[in-house]
């Protein structure tokens, strides 16, 4: 009971310190930038040019949602708490002060995880709305539609970087090169060397959700998806299999830059 | 131990100029950078794009090959020796093309060279010397400056260089002597701009992962923004949205050559975006640079 009771208390003070930092209020401005392009741009059908529904739909999900959304505010969402949430620990030097509690080590890092994983779905989810409401009928259809994406890919990249957090002392440098760079890169390369990516699945998933409604397929020179219900298997297995590595490695090894 | 016992006394010998103490911070600041090894990674990257520009100048002066199959070439590689109406300076797309390392190593940099000297107190150090927070800014300025000339500047100098010397006689240098001119102008306002940013931002958010957050939206979201709003609304003005299409823009006010009517009035548009940009964040940079915490 007493052990419950401070990993709960240690999952509330982290939650609040991440979510008071000034990453939630950086945050804020990809959020704010994309708000405003998507006002500016009016996907509403209508008042947007192209005219159709499928049309839109297929410009509001290539442009906005595949390479705005999937490939930069998702990483960059979950890089500002994951990478955060264990690593300003070992950055500030208060994890010795958590690691010499009667606290197994595996609780330690799944009370940051369950700390951040609220607060990135929270936010995604949340922007990833409002952001379908600006977009009008053509964002009120892919919500429903890219939901499920949006939810598997957040999850896979909060476990990946707890895994890098735990692993490299600076896990920020290492999650953002494979955010920006390593995922971009990797996804673009033609072949079968894209599926190490998180944004491939997350990609595949929404062209297959997508493509019953209008939204073409890519070239399949570069890119040839896999099915939705591989993509999610795909993003499970690398979540679960992502924590549980993160668990052993963060139990068995020996921090020396801790004080 | 007493005061007296450690014989500590005044400084009797010539003092330098506090200027120098500027000078100090760049070297001590590219010592803190190159000793980083996950540094040296997001420097790899910048080298291996040099390498490849390096290979191509190689393979295209010392081989054999029809002017057809060589503009073809440099067309893919998006380099061109000479510019033309339709391809710019190459040396200053080599430049752009090293922008995502560049973006990348700054925004880690912003948090090591700034952000730790206002989180554990080494500003009230530094301006307990004899420098002043004018020397100190300056410094910082010079430090980062030296980061991107490092991975941009230099290299394409270095291309330049080897075009010439691989054509074995000194007419390319004479006729294209305006393009180190360009890179280097081009230069100048890459680090000007991305410097005074930098050290504002990181003075401000300190940590790395905030600044990491801002500096990339500004970057990359801001640049694929204003692709999409370009191409949608066919109004090449969007530009002014990308900060590196703004330094670009400001780099060919001097010997570039312009691809696209109206470029020039967009440029100087970018010149007045640019200064007030980089006045602001000066004028907020002095502000937060002061030798004690001020709580209010």
């Amino acid at each position: 009971m007493k052990l419950a009771r401070a990993w709960f208390t240690l999952l509330m003070l982290s939650f609040q310190r991440l979510l008071w930092s000034a990453s939630t209020l950086m945050v804020l401005v990809p959020l704010v930038a994309c708000a405003l392009f998507l006002v500016y741009e009016r996907y509403d059908l209508g008042s947007h040019d192209q005219g159709t529904f499928e049309e839109t739909f297929d410009d509001f999900s290539t442009d906005f949602m595949i390479v705005v959304f999937t490939l930069f505010v998702i990483p960059v969402c979950a890089l500002a708490y994951a990478t955060t949430s264990i690593g300003g620990d070992r950055e500030d030097r208060t994890l010795l002060f958590l690691l010499v509690r009667p606290i197994p080590r595996w609780l330690i890092l799944l009370a940051k995880l369950m700390a951040t994983l609220p607060l990135v779905l929270g936010i995604v989810v949340a922007s990833f709305f409002v952001f379908c409401r600006l977009a009008g009928p053509v964002g009120r259809e892919a919500f429903v539609l890219y939901l499920p994406p949006v939810f598997y890919m957040t999850l896979a990249y909060v476990c990946l970087f707890h895994l890098f957090a735990v692993t490299f002392r600076h896990s920020t440098i290492v999650a953002l090169i494979y955010a920006l760079f390593m995922e971009y890169f990797l996804g673009n390369m033609p072949g079968i060397v894209k599926r190490i990516a998180v944004s491939f699945y997350g990609r595949s998933m929404m062209y297959d959700l997508g493509a019953r409604h209008g939204l073409s397929a890519p070239d399949p020179t570069w890119f040839v998806p896999v099915s939705a219900q591989t993509a999610v298997e795909a993003l499970a297995c690398l979540s679960i299999g992502g924590v549980l590595l993160a668990l052993w490695i963060f139990s068995v090894r020996e921090y020396r830059d801790l004080t | 131990m007493g005061i007296d016992i450690a014989h500590y006394h005044g400084w009797n010998g010539k003092l330098h100029s506090p200027w120098w103490g500027s000078l100090s911070i760049v070297r001590v600041a590219m010592l803190q950078v190159f000793r980083r090894k996950s540094y040296w990674v997001v420097i790899g990257l910048g080298v291996l794009i040099f390498i490849l520009y390096w290979s191509l100048i190689y393979i295209m002066t010392q081989f054999e090959m029809g002017a057809r199959t060589q503009t073809d070439v440099f067309r893919i590689f998006g380099f061109s020796p000479v510019p033309t109406e339709d391809m710019d300076n190459g040396y200053v797309i080599f430049m752009q093309r090293e922008s995502i390392a560049v973006m990348i190593l700054l925004a880690f940099s912003g948090s090591l060279l700034v952000g730790t000297d206002f989180r554990m107190g080494s500003l009230t150090f530094y301006l307990s010397r004899r420098i002043d927070r004018v020397q100190y800014i300056v410094g910082k300025l010079l430090a980062v400056s030296t980061v991107v000339a490092m991975m941009t500047v230099l290299p394409a100098l270095v291309l330049y260089v080897e075009y010439g010397l691989f054509t074995s006689s000194t007419a390319y240098w004479r006729q294209n002597w305006k393009l180190p001119i360009a890179v280097l102008s081009y230069g100048a306002v890459l680090c000007a701009v991305l410097s005074i940013w930098l050290v504002t931002l990181a003075a401000y958010l300190q940590r790395m992962a905030p600044i990491a957050i801002t500096w990339s939206s500004l970057f990359v979201m801001c640049g694929q923004l204003s692709t999409f709003l370009r191409e949608s609304s066919d109004n090449r003005d969007w530009d002014l949205l990308d900060p590196w299409r703004c330094m670009r823009l400001v780099g060919k006010l001097c010997f570039g050559t312009w691809q696209h009517p109206g470029e020039e009035t967009r440029a100087l548009w970018a010149l007045l975006l640019l200064a007030t940009t980089c006045a602001l964040a000066l004028a907020a940079l002095v502000r937060r640079v002061r030798a004690v915490e001020v709580v209010t």
